[in-house]
């Protein structure tokens, strides 16, 4: 419907405002942190290689990103655990 | 730099240091004497990273973070959604805003003429100016509707309530 209202009004899908805003958000957390995309994986392999030695985690799904609050850089790790390591390694 | 300001420190009531574009030399000499900085930034992709980088290195040098002036707005681009808002502009930059300057073509013509376009009484940017330099001096100033959806509101709200003070 809104696709609709849009194409009416001319707006050929979304805003270019929001891309360039979207855009800002990522080129801007890694201007600041300077951080590229490489360090960034090579952070990802390190933080799996240390999180392995004790449980198990699938290096597919951990996640490594960089986000702003205010004016300053957070680095944020999602590191999901495998089910099969739920119960700890350790009780064995 | 330093000791020119320092000599000029006495007699002047504000000194404006006007940098050159970049963070090479002329910004680092630009800002050596200054007690604080107005960032200017259009509302273009590139313009509001170089702003960023710039209120980066005024960290860095304990001279920031500044006050954030947005110039050359289009408030008809704005309301089509094809140019960054000033609420936009200010998340991204977290910074705190000191001017709007509305994109005007007596600018243009007050600075072919020799004439400052803040002494324009039908300048809006002029107006903008002026308020700038009242936020300076520590007045309360609010910021006209430049941007498209409060236009919009304060139309919507004059033909709701026509006398009404909204």
């Amino acid at each position: 419907m809104s696709g609709i209202f849009d194409r009416l009004t001319g707006h050929g899908g979304r805003s270019s405002a929001k891309a360039a805003k979207e855009r800002l958000i990522v080129v801007l957390s890694h201007d600041r942190a300077d951080i590229g995309p490489g360090l960034l994986e090579t952070i990802k392999q390190e933080i799996v290689r240390v999180i392995s030695e004790h449980i198990d985690v699938d290096p597919a799904t951990v996640q490594v990103s960089l986000f702003s609050e205010g004016r300053e850089q957070h680095l944020k790790a999602d590191i999901p655990i495998s089910a099969a390591s739920s119960r700890r390694k350790r009780a064995l | 730099m330093i000791r020119l300001c320092d000599e000029l420190r006495p007699e002047m009531d504000w000194i404006l240091i006007d940098s050159p574009a970049g963070i090479e030399r002329g910004f680092r000499n630009a800002i050596a004497a200054s007690d604080t900085a107005l960032i200017v930034t259009n509302p273009e992709v590139s313009a509001v990273r170089d702003a960023d980088r710039i209120i980066g290195l005024l960290e860095a040098e304990q001279k920031g973070p500044g006050k954030l002036i947005i110039n050359r707005i289009k408030p008809e681009l704005v309301e089509r959604g094809d140019m960054l808002d000033t609420a936009d502009v200010l998340e991204i930059l977290a910074v705190d805003l000191i001017g709007l300057i509305p994109e005007d073509e007596t600018v243009l013509i007050s600075t072919n003429r020799g004439n400052p376009a803040a002494l324009d009484p039908k300048s809006k940017a002029g107006q903008a100016f002026r308020d700038i330099a009242r936020r300076l001096m520590g007045e309360d100033v609010p910021f006209p509707p430049l941007n498209g959806t409060e236009s919009l509101k304060h139309r919507l709200s004059r033909l709701i309530h026509p006398k009404g003070a909204a």
